[in-house]
């Protein structure tokens, strides 16, 4: 390894690491700052920002697709720049789960599309794990236009695991929503066996639908025009999609 | 004197309107569907005191289920309960609790539900203590 630069402290080229090791490394130690990944024919980037990834880039592509691509690299020149920032946010995924993430080979790309195209494949599908479909599924919602703000509750730890840095008022908000979830799921109108598909609740003047999904909640803030029942429906089928 | 709940009981597909106070006393009511319906008393009064507590940030819950749903509304010191069948749409209801809710505060809650109409009790709930 060259020292570059020590001002910015630990940072330099390395050769021969796996970039899942890579990763681990840079997540664990909490870094931020950027890994620039050059093979001889590609050029990739990984933003880490407190040890959690949040931006990558590698040609056209960005986000969760780049480090697929990057994480399929077996050999390169890494660089590591402590603190340098982020041009975007692109990835809202733990790294945890994205090493679960299959690495897209660049060839083995082409020959699936070119199966895919002639009928001899089914499209692919994720095999992602129950995690990763359900943060894939947080930033879906987080795309939708109507959805203003949205919170992603762990039920089994009782605490919010998305977004990963929270703002203190998006902790007031969950606690107050997943005590209101808990209370609703005790009534049982319509019948003994009846439960909640779906809670609304206006809190501090904000309009929360909640959403259950395995051991999460999901919490997401939309105007009040919205049709609660059709963000329900958008909600089930994005999430049937992305199995 | 005309049930001040009509207005909303009459809205489609609803079928209950009831009007509890803080401490979850039942204070009027109007309803369409014959039927009681099977919340037990235990869980709706615990239910409605915590709405009123929360009152300041809660203002407003809408439990969904696939035959109906519940819309609770925090009024001053009162909570709104509607029962919702599967024809009643949540969205027109919400713009006629509104209306209504602005009509009782111009005119003062406790003059529009009058004391007398707080007899009633909880009969229209099974279970209930």
């Amino acid at each position: 390894m060259e020292e570059r630069d020590s001002q910015k402290g630990f940072g330099g080229l390395l050769h021969g690491l796996d970039i899942r090791n890579l990763i681990q490394i840079c997540a664990v130690n909490g870094i931020t700052g950027r890994v620039q990944i050059e093979t001889d024919d590609e050029r990739g980037e990984i933003y880490f920002e407190k040890g959690e990834i949040v931006h990558s880039a590698c040609g056209d592509l960005r986000g969760v697709e780049s480090l697929r691509r990057i994480i399929g690299w077996e050999g390169g020149e890494i660089r590591l720049e402590p603190g340098v920032p982020p041009p975007a946010v692109t990835v809202d995924v733990p790294w945890q789960a994205l090493l679960l993430t299959p690495a897209i080979n660049p060839q083995e790309t082409e020959v699936k599309k070119e199966e895919e195209e002639e009928g001899a494949l089914p499209p692919a599908k994720s095999q992602a794990s129950e995690t990763l479909l359900v943060y894939r599924l947080y930033s879906e919602i987080l795309s939708w236009q109507e959805v203003s703000n949205c919170i992603l509750y762990s039920l089994e730890k009782r605490e919010v695991v998305r977004p990963s840095t929270p703002v203190p008022r998006m902790h007031r908000w969950a606690e107050a929503l997943q005590e209101l979830y808990n209370r609703c799921n005790a009534l049982s109108p319509f019948g003994r066996h009846s439960l909640p598909v779906l809670i609304s609740a206006v809190l501090e003047g904000r309009l929360w639908a909640l959403m259950n999904y395995g051991p999460y909640l999901f919490a997401l803030e939309i105007p009040r025009t919205v049709d609660l029942r059709e963000i329900h429906l958008r909600f089930l089928r994005t999430a049937e999609e992305l199995k | 004197m005309a049930d001040p709940l009509r207005e909303i009981a009459s809205v489609e597909g609803v079928e209950g309107v009831y009007l509890f106070s803080s401490s979850g006393a039942s204070v009027a009511e109007s309803r369409n569907s014959p039927a009681a319906h099977d919340i037990p008393f235990g869980g709706l009064r615990d239910f409605l005191r915590y709405l009123a507590e929360s009152s300041r940030n809660l203002s407003e819950v809408t439990i969904f289920y696939p035959s109906g749903f519940l819309f609770f509304r925090v009024i001053d010191d009162f909570v709104l309960l509607t029962v919702g069948g599967p024809k009643a749409n949540p969205s027109l209801l919400r713009v006629a609790v509104d209306v209504a809710q602005y009509r009782w505060k111009d005119k003062g809650m406790d003059k529009v539900f009058r004391r007398e109409q707080r007899s009633r009790g909880w009969r229209l709930f099974k279970g209930r203590e």
